[in-house]
């Protein structure tokens, strides 16, 4: 008796379990079937406005496209085209792998499908600092979407310091004046100001370039400076380091060169004089003292 | 007195021993002037540049003080050549039998005392001197710094220390060569006498308390000469190394040359001091000795 | 000053430690002398000769060459003195050359006159041929030849010579007695200190004996062999089977005997003179067996030695 009534007990929550579901979609097509429906699509960017400074950069968007149609699950194909200012390069992909895109075929009603965006600014005749937009459109026939996406470029002050020839020896008298030639070259976005040259030195050693400072350099432009070095006439012979460095009030750059000191030839001719003159007193006062 | 000068002279030069020690000093010279090359190339221009040339070490390197001049080798190796110089000068010609011969002729009993020392001291010198040119001579080569007028003095006031350094050695070397027949202890005696002052005074003086150890390093002419050089050479160093200064961190400024010879000159003094001890002692013994044949 | 004591010395004593070892000498060695100085080890010869020189200092007394005192005017006696050391020493590393010329320089003879005594001087003691030779590679003789050299490079008026021919072969000797012999006539007064008594004998005109710092005996060698001879010149040997009185009163007869001793069957007969002949003829008349007779000249030798024997 009891066990007639457990069984039965579970075959009715059994039942329910199974209604569940059936009923939910049965709620849907309702609902479908209810709402005039308008062939659409939409697109939408995750982040769509980035910031990036240069050089060598890239915008990488990632744009959810969705299509509504009429009759659910049709497919239906879009072209993709994208507009971005001139001598940008743009391309598109699907978010994963690297097929470049024209077009993507969407389905209506089954969700969103997520595509990449990227867009570089020309590398050469740098892009100005500032908001640039980037318009993806997704067209077929009369159904079209677009979004706009923002390319933020900040400005960028960078350059490069190395010496003529990348020597980064060089070779001195001392006391005497020395040309060693550096080359600065304005590696970031914008026009830098204000460039001022510096050196680190051993005691007494002076270090003058020529120009002293240089008030513009444009973006990509580069200049060479003189640098004369002048040991301190005391300088022992041997190797030292140098420091030499520009600072404009955002960047500094620097880099060590090694300095081989010569001496003025006269002090070595003087030695040698001096050698000389103590060899002969040797061979002298063995002559006069020496019996044979 | 001239002429036994002139045959001592004569002697030294003709030497194999006289060669011999010519070579050991090309050798410290060599030493001192690799040193010099390995630590003071681009060190900059501070200071007394060229005195660096004697007093410069190898950084890092084993045993570099080996290598100095200034203050190691002249130290060590000026007592031997003035040893050797000194220690069979008057015995030698007792044993070859020739000193009554040579007194017998008409010169004055001094003049063969005096003669020999200033022949021993006058090859000293020349050695000292040629060593310290080359390497003066070689140092400028290398560092092409011309010394300035307070170096040459400072130079050549060492040379004149080193030089009376020597000249108490062969003193010493000669008192035991007036003192004992045989040339084997006077050399044996003289060696002994320059261990202890090189290691066996500073030992001593290790042990017992300070006060009595500055004393008593007082009479180590080894100990007077490695201050005074201290200060003629590294001037930089202050007078920390004489006066025992206890402000350690306190970079010292150079001593001027005036200081310097301030400094510098009770030790010159005792020096000069111990050097005319030693040899108006085997002068005096000399001239009062009996000269028999034999 | 009379020339004739060039050298003199009164008084003389030196005392080491308290012990003497010359006692209160006097000696007068006059000019153009040849001087024996003789004397058993430890007389106190050689350092008479230092005193002389100026070399020790006499505890008492004074010394004279040529009027010049030795201790206070040491320079200009050494001058004077050329000294040969016993055992003389050269520099070995030097020549022969160098060595002489060393010790003309000391004596302040110039360069050219010093090379031209030195060639002559070497030439004299037979060393030319090795002049060149470094004077460690000398034999005993040759050194001591360049030693005779060396005392007369700086042409002395007086030449000490202390064992001269020590160590040296027979003609070595020969050489050297010839060159003292010559001194003399080059204007040197010598004085030989020896224990060779023959080589004294032959080329010394006098002689002086030292004993114990004492000059015991001194003066021409014949007037010493009076002197301790019993004052006679010769001795005359007489062997004879029958010694005795007899014999000793026949002998004592002959006109210019001094004394007659008998020593065994030996009759020694002291003369002035060679009496021989009389003496046979005497020993002949009275038929006295003679087995043979032998003259004897008083050597040096038996003097020195007849000195010691008595001291």
């Amino acid at each position: 008796m009891r066990k007639a009534r457990l069984v039965f007990l579970c075959l009715c929550l059994l039942s329910l379990l199974a209604l569940i579901p059936s009923g939910l979609v049965l709620a849907q097509e309702e609902e479908v079937e209810e709402v005039e429906v308008e062939e659409d699509v939409t697109l939408e960017a995750t982040y769509r406005k980035l910031e990036d400074s240069y050089p060598g950069i890239s915008f990488e968007y990632e744009v959810a496209l969705s299509y509504t149609g009429p009759e659910y699950g049709s497919s239906r194909e879009f072209d993709l085209a994208v507009k971005a200012p001139p001598d940008w390069s743009t391309y598109i992909t699907p978010q994963y792998g690297d097929q470049r895109l024209l077009s993507i075929p969407l389905k209506a009603g089954m969700g969103s499908s997520k595509i990449k965006v990227y867009a570089s600014p020309p590398t050469f005749t740098m892009p100005e600092a500032g908001e640039y937009s980037i318009t993806l459109d997704a067209t077929s026939d009369e159904v079209s979407g677009s979004v706009e996406l923002l390319a933020v470029i900040t400005a960028t002050y960078a350059f490069n310091l190395i010496p003529v020839n990348d020597l980064y020896s060089t070779s001195a008298t001392s006391g005497k004046d020395n040309f060693y030639s550096i080359v600065i070259r304005n590696t970031g976005s914008d026009t830098l100001e204000n460039i001022k040259f510096s050196s680190i030195k051993p005691e007494g050693w002076s270090i003058d370039f020529s120009p002293e400072q240089i008030d513009e350099l444009s973006a990509g432009s580069l200049q060479t400076i003189d640098v004369n070095i002048k040991p301190a006439a005391k300088a022992i012979a041997g190797d030292y380091q140098i420091t030499l460095a520009a600072d404009t009030t955002r960047v500094t750059e620097e880099f060590k060169v090694r300095v081989t000191v010569q001496t003025p030839s006269i002090w070595g001719w003087v030695g040698i004089g001096i050698i000389l003159v103590v060899i002969a007193g040797v061979v002298f006062v063995f002559m006069r003292f020496s019996r044979r | 007195m001239k002429t036994v000068f002139r045959k001592e002279m004569a002697d030294h030069f003709s030497s194999i021993r006289v060669f011999i020690m010519f070579l050991l000093t090309l050798f410290i010279s060599g030493l001192a002037l690799f040193a010099a090359y390995q630590g003071i190339r681009g060190t900059g221009s501070g200071g007394f540049v060229f005195l660096r040339l004697f007093t410069t070490q190898i950084p890092d390197f084993p045993f570099a003080f080996l290598l100095i001049f200034g203050n190691f080798n002249a130290l060590f190796f000026i007592p031997i050549i003035g040893i050797i110089l000194g220690f069979d000068s008057i015995n030698s010609e007792q044993s070859g039998r020739t000193l009554s011969r040579i007194l017998s002729q008409p010169i004055f009993r001094d003049s063969v005392i005096n003669g020999k020392f200033l022949a021993s001291i006058a090859t000293l010198s020349i050695m000292i001197v040629i060593s310290v040119l080359l390497i003066s001579g070689f140092g400028l080569r290398l560092i092409g710094v011309p010394p300035s007028s307070e170096e040459i003095i400072r130079l050549f006031l060492y040379l004149v220390l080193a030089i009376i350094y020597g000249g108490f050695w062969v003193g010493l070397a000669m008192l035991f060569s007036v003192l004992f027949r045989s040339t084997a202890t006077s050399i044996l005696f003289s060696l002994f006498v320059w261990i202890i002052f090189s290691f066996g005074v500073f030992i001593v003086a290790l042990a017992v308390p300070a006060q009595t150890s500055s004393l008593l390093l007082q009479f180590s002419p080894n100990w007077l000469f490695a201050l005074a050089s201290g200060v003629l050479m590294q001037p930089q160093l202050g007078a920390g190394i004489v006066l025992e200064l206890v402000s350690s961190t306190i970079q010292p400024n150079p001593l001027s040359l005036g200081q310097s010879l301030l400094l510098v000159w009770p030790h010159l003094t005792l020096l000069v001091s111990i050097t005319l001890i030693c040899f108006a002692i085997s002068y005096i013994v000399f001239m009062k000795r009996e000269i028999r044949s034999t | 000053m009379s020339l004739s004591a060039a050298v003199e010395t009164s008084g003389l004593s030196k005392a080491y430690d308290g012990k003497t070892v010359v006692d209160n000498l006097r000696l007068r060695i006059a000019e153009g002398e040849i001087f024996g100085l003789l004397g058993p080890n430890g007389a106190g010869k050689t350092t008479t000769i230092l005193m002389l020189l100026g070399l020790t200092e006499p505890t008492s007394g004074t010394a004279s060459i040529y009027g010049h005192n030795p201790t206070r005017e040491p320079l200009q006696v050494k001058r004077l003195i050329g000294y040969l050391p016993e055992n003389v020493g050269f520099y070995d590393n030097l020549t022969a050359r160098e060595n002489l010329q060393f010790i003309a320089e000391l004596n302040g003879i110039g360069e050219a006159e010093a090379d031209a005594r030195v060639t002559e001087l070497l030439d004299a003691v037979g060393l030319h041929d090795v002049n060149d030779l470094v004077v460690g590679k000398y034999s005993k003789g040759m050194k001591q030849r360049l030693g005779i050299a060396d005392v007369l490079i700086k042409r002395p008026k007086v030449a000490i010579l202390d064992e001269p021919t020590a160590g040296l072969d027979p003609e070595g000797i020969n050489q050297v007695l010839d060159l003292i012999t010559g001194l003399p006539e080059k204007g040197a007064m010598v004085i030989l200190s020896s224990h060779q008594l023959y080589q004294v004998q032959k080329i010394c005109h006098r002689v002086g004996i030292m004993s114990q710092g004492k000059l015991v005996v001194e003066g021409a060698l014949d007037e010493l062999g009076k002197k301790v001879g019993g004052g006679t010149r010769y001795q005359i040997e007489v062997e004879t089977t029958e010694p005795g009185i007899r014999a000793i009163a026949i002998i004592k007869k002959v006109k210019g005997v001094i004394r007659v001793e008998t020593k065994g069957n030996m009759l020694l007969i002291g003369t002035n003179s060679d009496l021989r002949a009389e003496i046979s003829k005497a020993m002949v008349n009275n038929n006295l067996p003679l087995i043979q007779m032998r003259i004897q000249t008083l050597t040096l030798d038996d003097i020195y030695m007849r000195y010691f024997k008595e001291g």
